[in-house]
């Protein structure tokens, strides 16, 4: 008899969310983001303070001659809180299977059917996840042209105008992206990425260069390549990082991620043209899910497919809680569109 | 929040009625609401409301777009500027008679319990 293939929440979590976050070029999948700068927290189930990553200073005391000592803090747990927020997809697949064959596999318990299956739900959610987590925005006005899921929970450049407006991140750190063609003006792009750099505050200053990176939009990366080969530099500036040789370039010795995400999402939100970037120190963005989040009887239960003869259909219900949140604001410099 | 659909002019009208909005930290005037029309065949139609406040605002979402044999579903999520949000839905609304509008309220409030508030998330 027909049963309802279900995975459950850990073991989906385990299988689509967590690799979009893994520190590897996806060598399988759709999505070949930079997700995986993201710092994963796994546990949230509603909200939950992160822990301040900044470094301390000023630790030192001169000892004085009584057993007393002056007790400091070196780290807090209340300055940021990071919230989750409950999203489901559901969808309706009449007469059409996923792949040819689909209803047999399925039918004989082929294991077959989850292994072919899952890509699907892997492109969709990581796909909305990623876009969600930097351009999200809830109060967005959503439209029915958007090909884009921007508007389900709020995303890493929302954080970064909300704390702009403010003060938290300084209005020195952030300036308005030129309106160009970054590929045919390299020198613009070129000197985006170093207004990021320039506009540094004094404490980012004194982190190294391996520890921060530049997030930006494909056509500043191509244009800022662009301006360096047009010195005969290209090779200078390149850094690999990835475990499996791929090869980004960089700018005074800070790596540049592009997503190849933004380019198209940008287009979409502000227009021809637009760009976005951030520089930033590692792990200070942050993505939160709940790994034991799910539905069904045992409220465990992160991706339900069966097929519904009443309907002719497959169904398919999946549920995941997601959000994001900047660690520590005063370490990032950005620059949107105006 | 109310719903209503009216058939002759294939529209859905969302409205705050005289809903309570909370007035904390200065949230008042500063509501937002996105609305989606669903129908039972993966179609979506959208619409908001800005501002969004408590007595007489509301906006009308064309529905001409859907097909309303299987009932239409409407979600809303209220936004306020500092974070918080809410979204609520109806779901199975039927058409009627020619001519009739069916009316009701938007219910089943899933309130997120966002941090986002300036009190504790934005002090540096």
């Amino acid at each position: 008899m027909f049963e309802t293939f279900v995975i459950p929440a850990l073991a989906f979590h385990l299988a689509v969310i967590a690799p979009a976050f893994e520190d590897l070029v996806p060598t399988t999948g759709q999505f070949h983001g930079v997700l995986n700068e993201f710092t994963l927290m796994d546990n949230v189930a509603t909200k939950a303070p992160i822990i301040n990553i900044k470094r301390n200073r000023k630790l030192l005391q001169r000892r004085d001659a009584s057993c007393d000592l002056n007790y400091k803090k070196l780290m807090g747990a209340t300055q940021r809180i990071i919230a989750t927020e409950e999203l489901y997809a559901a969808t309706q697949h009449c007469a059409n299977g996923f792949y040819q064959g689909s209803l047999k596999d399925w039918r004989n318990g082929d294991p077959l059917f989850g292994n072919k299956i899952l890509p699907f739900f892997q492109e969709a959610t990581v796909t909305d996840l990623a876009s969600n987590s930097y351009f999200g925005d809830v109060q967005r006005i959503e439209t029915a042209a958007q090909e884009w899921s921007t508007t389900k929970f709020d995303g890493i450049f929302k954080w970064c105008t909300t704390y702009l407006a403010a003060g938290v991140i300084p209005a020195a750190q952030s300036f308005a992206m030129p309106v160009a063609d970054m590929r045919a003006n390299p020198a613009t792009a070129y000197s985006v990425i170093k207004q990021l750099y320039d506009k540094q505050p004094m404490l980012m200053k004194n982190l190294p260069a391996g520890e921060k990176a530049f997030y930006v939009s494909s056509p500043i990366d191509d244009g800022y390549k662009q301006y360096l080969r047009g010195l005969g530099e290209e090779s200078s500036y390149i850094v690999e990082l990835y475990a499996n040789g791929v090869k980004v370039s960089s700018y005074e010795g800070i790596p540049i991620y592009a997503d190849p995400i933004w380019e198209p999402i940008l287009f979409e939100i502000y227009g021809a043209d637009k760009n976005a970037a951030i520089l930033t120190i590692r792990g200070n963005l942050v993505f939160a899910t709940d790994s034991k989040y799910g539905e069904g009887p045992e409220l465990n239960e992160a991706l339900m497919v069966w097929y519904e003869r009443k309907d002719l259909s497959w169904y398919f219900q999946q549920f995941i809680k997601a959000g994001t949140q900047i660690a520590l604001p005063e370490y990032v410099v950005f620059s949107l569109p105006a | 929040m109310t719903y209503a659909w009216d058939m002759t002019l294939k529209t859905v009208t969302v409205d705050t009625e005289n809903m309570t909005l909370p007035d904390v930290d200065g949230m008042a005037g500063k509501f937002t609401a996105n609305i989606q029309v669903h129908d039972n065949y993966g179609n979506t139609a959208y619409g908001h409301i800005n501002p969004l406040v408590g007595v007489g605002s509301g906006t009308t979402v064309d529905v001409s777009g859907l097909e309303p044999n299987k009932g239409l579903n409407v979600t809303t999520t209220i936004v306020a500027n500092i974070g918080w949000s809410a979204t609520g839905s109806a779901f199975d609304i039927v058409g009627g008679a020619t001519g009739a509008v069916p009316v009701g309220n938007l219910q089943d409030w899933n309130i997120a319990d966002e941090p986002a508030n300036a009190d504790d998330s934005l002090i540096s």
